[in-house]
């Protein structure tokens, strides 16, 4: 798996956690054709106005960890 | 202010009214009335449950196992409204709504729980302030509601089983006191965001069903019952507490089919 799609799958399981498996599978079809700058955007914009910006930076922070991006 | 809020407040405020206005041969009525709150709750919960996927893990298992305690209520306020109007067994004790209402307290707050393990909350960043609020109305609570849910409740010269449900009551009035101050843990650890508004308003409607009861428990709960003024307005009370818990799913329901349209029309307009 190479780190794009690994950025996509621990963005549509970062969803998953807040948003359930409903809105993570529009999402992962949605990410398919997106730039890795333009899924870390995406998931703060929709994190942020749900979870807060603090937890949401802490969130994307520990998905981000260890991906070359 | 939001529409929908507005709109709450405006049901709640002509519900308030019929009960001043009513007379004691109107309690049909004002116990179909009653139902409009825990029945929405219980309904949008369900609907909420639906959107996130039933099979959902962390946030969604924790709005579903909340749906099945509002659900519950929502039985057990249906099942009481049929008994006390429809059939002839209002006294018989124990009544098979007591079981939806008791089982509730349990299954809403192992779902406060799921959402504290979900936040992944640190307490030692949790500020001070905060927690020594917590504690110290966590204790002032604990007290009220051990004393006169569960102490007063008991009564030597009652059956086990009517004991048994009472002294029930009182229990589950001592989870949603934890409950409720778990869920401010859980609002403030979500800052500024949306489901920070979702656990506030659950909890401040766990704190009024907890003045409800607590009212029930001190001001007879049989005047209550009967519908004597004003012992009657504690009905408006749990009116209130099912408003706020019904408020805080609609809410929730909303965001959450908002961002789901939202990218779903995005991922339309790509095709």
């Amino acid at each position: 798996m190479n780190e794009s799609s690994k950025l996509q799958q621990a963005a549509v399981e970062l969803i998953s956690k807040y948003f359930g498996q409903n809105t993570a599978k529009v999402y992962d079809k949605f990410f398919v054709d997106e730039s890795d700058s333009a899924i870390v955007v995406s998931v703060n914009s929709i994190l942020s106005d749900y979870i807060g910006k603090t937890k949401a930076e802490e969130e994307i922070k520990k998905m981000t960890e260890g991906l070359t991006l | 202010m939001n529409i929908r809020k507005i709109i709450f407040l405006a049901i709640f405020l002509a519900v308030s009214v019929v009960y001043i206005l009513s007379t004691t041969d109107q309690v049909f009525m004002l116990s179909t009335l009653h139902l409009i709150f825990p029945v929405g709750a219980a309904l949008i919960a369900a609907y909420t449950s639906r959107i996130y996927g039933f099979k959902s893990a962390n946030n969604g298992r924790v709005q579903l196992i909340i749906a099945a305690g509002l659900v519950s209520w929502g039985i057990a306020e249906v099942v009481g409204y049929v008994l006390d109007n429809f059939l002839d067994v209002a006294n018989l004790i124990p009544r098979v709504d007591s079981f939806f209402f008791l089982i509730a307290y349990p299954i809403l707050g192992m779902g406060v729980y799921r959402g504290y393990v979900t936040a992944g909350i640190k307490l030692k960043l949790v500020k001070k302030s905060l927690l020594m609020m917590v504690l110290s109305a966590s204790a002032l609570l604990t007290i009220a509601v051990a004393y006169f849910g569960v102490y007063k409740a008991y009564d030597p010269t009652a059956d086990i089983l009517t004991n048994v449900v009472n002294l029930g009551y009182g229990l589950g009035d001592l989870i949603l006191v934890v409950g409720s101050l778990f869920a401010i843990v859980v609002a403030h650890e979500y800052g500024d965001g949306k489901l920070a508004s979702f656990w506030k308003t659950m909890a401040a409607g766990f704190f009024t069903f907890l003045i409800g009861d607590t009212l029930f428990f001190t001001m007879y709960g049989a005047l209550v019952m009967e519908g004597v003024k004003p012992y009657l307005y504690v009905n408006l009370i749990w009116a209130a507490a099912y408003m706020l818990l019904a408020y805080a799913v609609l809410e929730n329901y909303i965001h959450i089919l908002s961002v789901q349209k939202n990218i779903k029309l995005q991922l339309q307009q790509r095709k």
